[in-house]
């Protein structure tokens, strides 16, 4: 494998060849860790070293737990909220027709002499799922 | 034959430009493993924390939409027995409204 190095600014140019096996580690090493080959070249080309904590496993393997908690509450949430406006919905229906029968029945009593109904709990919860 | 280009910083570029390269690589090659299963970690520390923030959010989401539920089903409910209540006692007084201008006429 030919590997040409360039500076980021300005002139110039490395060129040398890797031999296979070199190039197959590096490789190698690319595919462990999700990166390009030459992402590999590069670290190695530029002296920056880090020092791994060495919890690799346990991080992976907490990601996956929180991965697979997310996923399940993703499928409750989607058909809770479907149920729930669907639920809201009837409760508006609902609500109306409440509104007409209250109407009816204060006319009623009106033309009866009678005292009006007050439910002002019942009032606000009309309301409350007409607004929504 | 196939070949890779890589730009590095000028200044890195400089340092390395008389050296043996192939034996810089290997030689670093180890180093560099590690410095990618830190940047792995590095990136699975990050992930972790917005996985957790994000666990937070979608269960107090998903608990108050539990509440909102509960409490729709109640309200539900209650306005059906009201109307119902409501039907009977209009259907009553409907009649009794009939009956007292049935007598008045």
């Amino acid at each position: 494998m030919k590997l040409l190095i360039k500076p980021d600014r300005g002139f110039g140019k490395i060129e040398v060849e890797l031999d296979e096996s070199l190039w197959k580690r590096i490789e190698e090493l690319a595919r462990r860790y999700g990166v390009s080959p030459e992402r590999v070249v590069e670290i190695a080309l530029n002296g920056e070293f880090k020092k791994p904590k060495g919890d690799l496993e346990k991080l992976e393997e907490k990601v996956e737990e929180l991965e697979r908690k997310v996923w399940k509450l993703e499928m409750e949430y989607a058909p809770l909220r479907y149920k729930a406006y669907g639920l809201s919905e009837d409760n508006k229906i609902l609500a109306i027709e409440l509104s007409g029968l209250i109407a009816e029945n204060n006319q009623l009593r009106r033309f009866l002499r009678l005292s009006p109904n007050r439910n002002p709990e019942l009032r606000k919860l009309i309301s409350y799922y007409l607004q929504g | 034959m196939s070949s890779v280009i890589i730009m590095i910083d000028r200044e890195k570029f400089k340092n390395i430009k008389n050296k043996n390269i192939v034996s810089l690589i290997e030689e670093n090659l180890p180093k560099a493993e590690e410095t990618l299963e830190a940047e792995r970690e590095e990136f699975l520390r990050e992930k972790i924390a917005k996985l957790e923030g994000k666990l937070e959010k979608m269960s107090s989401e998903i608990e108050e939409l539990r509440e909102f539920y509960e409490k729709a089903l109640r309200d539900g409910e209650l306005m059906m027995a009201e109307k119902e209540k409501l039907r009977k006692e209009n259907e009553k007084l409907r009649a009794k409204l009939k009956e007292k201008g049935v007598h008045k006429s």
